[in-house]
């Protein structure tokens, strides 16, 4: 049974004229960690906002096509429904803090208010997710106070406490320097070997294709490619894509051009595969 | 609750406590026509607070830039244009001083002592979500007081956002200077960046409070319970009876 289930679906936002995305078929299974590229305006964040639900509630607009997230299906299930099963972390850290709470437990613990979970519950959820996500010694700063790392570590507990089926990470590190990108990214392997399910946008292929069960690439509102990092680099090889091949793949198509890595052998995706294929 | 607190045990009392004993001695000065008795609440109420506070020195700076300016301009204004004015205090040339202008200045200025300085306190001493928070336990609407929060606290930091890009701007050479089409065309790329970002500032910052689920339809509960001891509510109740009291004064007597 898979727990994102896209068919035929075309969606535009109101008042504009041409598709935001065209004839998207998606289908994720349960604990995939799918990453999805392209140029700008290729539609990502909007496919991310199909996944989580916002999309027609939140942005109307023209959908057309099925979408179904743990078998329900986004035009008729409530918010509230949703709100449970998919959580999303966006780009700006900054833009993400509420702004109505005073400290960092606060915030993490403002979705459980909004739905009314009790005091003592709500107490061990946001302590357990502060320090599953390593910010428990931040529990009493102002959310103001923090770096945007920290932020962005805040916005992601306060995405997971809500304990969701479906994490979608719209660019979520790419404001952030690498240490704390590493640390975000960290966080979310963590949970996704635990049976998440992630759906993370990122440009930055070159660690992205590390971990990615999955690689999607959206051009101008459509999936051109869609299957295992190494086929999808190996289907795209010359063309226009506007996807930054990772610096051992592009190694890996100079190698095989040379004749030094047989035609059959996959590309490398990471740098243990390079090393391996050039070992044999 | 909360970790560095200025303003020592004040900064633990419920907002609310702090609201009313606040606004219990704003309604008194005005209620109370003498300015000895305004005086009096200063001296003898207000100060004592702030040093067991620890934060007189804010509390007289407050004071200072915004009561004594304001002081000033009504003393001259007033002591000269007084229209009841019968009583020359001072003359100074063709120019006359009234009595009964310096003395309505002088009461003016003192009521504007106790406003300024009673809201210092509770502001010195309370982060803005508190209260929000201390007013939603009362019985505020969840939306409203979140309102109130973001509002007090997301206003200050957007400024100074404003003003990070305003030095970058300036850094990239911007020149505020010239003929006035040139001025304008300089401000632009200064605006542009300030008001796209407040926009998307909103609009990101909605989606991120629809996916917590804000005004979900629930009755939304509390992280944190502030504390509201007995003594407090004592107090509160306290200051209604005086300002009740003075009101009483004021009309029948
Ligand atoms: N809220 C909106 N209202 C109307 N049109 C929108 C909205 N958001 C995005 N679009 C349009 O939809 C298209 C796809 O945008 P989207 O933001 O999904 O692309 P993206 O791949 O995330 O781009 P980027 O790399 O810049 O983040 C663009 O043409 C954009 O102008
Ligand atoms: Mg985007």
């Amino acid at each position: 049974m898979a727990i994102i289930e896209i068919e035929n679906l075309t969606y535009t936002y109101p008042v504009e004229n041409f598709p935001a995305l065209h004839g998207v078929n998606l289908r994720v299974e349960e604990g995939e960690w799918v990453v999805v590229s392209g140029e700008n305006e290729a539609g990502k964040s909007t496919l991310c906002c199909i996944i989580a639900g916002l999309i027609p509630s939140v942005y109307r607009g023209k959908l057309e096509g099925t979408v179904r997230l743990c078998s329900l299906d986004v035009c008729q299930a409530s918010r509230k429904d949703l709100i449970h099963r998919v959580g999303m972390v966006m780009q700006n850290p900054f833009h993400q803090i509420s702004g109505g709470r005073f400290t960092v437990a606060e915030e993490v613990a403002f979705g459980l208010e909004n739905l009314g979970v009790p005091r003592p519950e709500m107490h061990w959820r946001v302590n357990d997710m502060l320090a599953q996500v390593g910010i428990a010694h931040l529990a009493r700063c102002s959310p103001f106070s923090l770096s945007g790392g920290q932020q962005q570590l805040v916005a992601l507990a306060a995405a997971l406490v809500m304990h969701p089926e479906v994490l979608v990470l719209d660019e979520p590190t790419s404001q952030l320097d690498p240490q704390a990108s590493q640390k975000v990214l960290a966080v979310v392997q963590d949970l996704q070997k635990q049976g998440l399910t992630v759906v993370l946008v990122e440009h930055r292929l070159e660690w992205a294709a590390e971990f990615a069960s999955r690689l999607v690439i959206l051009e101008k509102g459509t999936i051109c490619a869609d299957g295992l990092p190494a086929q999808v680099f190996a289907g795209l090889a010359g063309r226009a894509s506007g996807v930054h091949f990772p610096a051992v793949t592009l190694l890996g198509f100079q190698a095989r051009r040379e004749g030094l890595w047989p035609a059959g052998r996959p590309l490398p995706v990471t740098i243990e595969q390079a090393v391996r294929g050039f070992r044999r | 609750m909360f970790d560095a607190a200025p303003g020592g045990w004040l900064y633990h009392l419920n907002p609310l406590t702090k609201l009313s004993v606040s606004l219990a001695f704003i309604l008194l000065a005005f209620l109370l026509p003498s300015p000895l008795v305004s005086l009096g609440l200063f001296c003898l109420a207000i100060l004592p607070l702030s040093l067991w506070g620890g934060i007189t020195l804010p509390m007289l700076n407050a004071c200072l830039r915004l009561v004594a300016p304001a002081a000033g301009v009504l003393l001259v204004v007033q002591g000269l244009f007084y229209p009841g004015g019968q009583t020359a205090a001072l003359r100074a040339g063709p120019l006359v001083f009234w009595q009964e202008g310096l003395a309505y200045a002088g009461l003016i200025s003192v009521r504007l002592l106790i406003m300024v300085s009673a809201f210092s306190i509770l502001l010195a001493t309370t982060p803005p979500a508190k209260l929000a928070m201390a007013l939603q336990q009362a019985g505020l609407p969840a939306t409203f007081a979140y309102v109130l929060a973001a509002a007090l606290q997301l206003l200050p930091e957007a400024r100074q956002r404003a003003l990070v890009i305003l030095k970058a701007q300036r850094a990239r050479g911007l020149r505020v200077s010239g003929s006035l089409l040139a001025r304008a065309r300089a401000v632009l790329p200064l605006v542009v960046p300030m008001i796209s970002s407040t926009l998307v500032m909103a609009e990101e910052r909605a989606v991120a409070l629809e996916l917590r689920a804000f005004r979900s339809g629930v009755k939304p509960t509390t992280y944190y319970e502030i504390e509201d001891a007995g003594v407090e509510r004592t107090v509160r109740w306290l200051c209604g009876l005086l300002v009740l009291a003075a009101g009483i004064y004021r009309l029948w007597l």
